[in-house]
């Protein structure tokens, strides 16, 4: 692997740990309004 | 657009949930979310997964010690090519992707193909275990503990002086402990 192949796919790998922890937090969050939009937060018309 | 605006208000208004049940939801989530994470992880670390692509290597190695031995420990193709460690096995698992791309390819969609990139992806390999001072070698080998009464004439000479030095690596010896080598005519340092 070439120095440069070696630099970009390190800042890929490390770059993609935030984004795991972030996309797991908004999928949590979203489920989590879903469930809340159905019963307490039920918007009343 | 709208979508991430009306989330973003819905993220910032006060639930009229109890804080339990806020909190209940998020730390169930955490544990859901992380398990099922963990689960696509160790599914990519098994060895049919692996056999789907590298059928033909995985198979050598059942001729091999690290596949069938007096003790019955065994490794698998996982445990010597993915890092242990969480943010090591992150980034190759990255890195990963781009042979998801030689995969939909067809690279080495035939044992042809496959023998003829054999000492490309070898090389690979080992440059990879050489900068990483074998340490997936050393998860399980701990020079340490070695007990050089145990060991060849030859395996003690190598241990106690390039080893201990660190002027040698595992890998730099023990190429093809686990898989057949390839032509190996103008590989450095191999005669």
């Amino acid at each position: 692997m070439s120095t440069l192949e070696y630099i970009i796919w390190n800042v890929l790998g490390y770059a993609a740990m935030p984004v795991i922890l972030l996309t797991g937090f908004i999928g949590v969050a979203a489920l989590s309004l879903w469930v809340l939009s159905l019963t307490s937060d039920k918007e009343h018309s | 657009m709208k979508l991430i605006s009306k989330f973003w208000r819905k993220l910032c208004r006060p639930s009229k949930a109890a804080v339990g049940t806020v909190l209940g939801l998020g730390f169930i989530g955490g544990i859901l979310f992380w398990g099922a994470f963990n689960t696509g992880m160790e599914a990519t670390n098994s060895e049919a997964f692996c056999a789907s692509c590298h059928a033909p290597i995985v198979n050598e190695i059942r001729e091999t010690i690290h596949y069938s031995n007096r003790s019955g420990v065994r490794a698998i193709c996982s445990d010597c090519h993915v890092p242990h460690n969480w943010a090591d096995k992150i980034v190759r698992k990255v890195q990963a992707s781009k042979e998801i791309f030689a995969f939909v390819m067809g690279n080495i969609s035939t044992e042809e193909k496959f023998y003829a990139r054999r000492k490309h992806l070898a090389v690979r390999e080992w440059q990879r275990m050489k900068e990483n001072d074998s340490q997936e070698c050393r998860n399980c080998h701990n020079f340490e503990f070695m007990d050089f009464s145990e060991q060849g004439q030859r395996s003690v000479k190598q241990h106690s002086t390039a080893l201990a030095a660190g002027e040698k690596t595992c890998v730099d010896c023990h190429k093809g402990i686990a898989h057949q080598l390839p032509d190996m005519s103008d590989v450095p340092g191999w005669q």
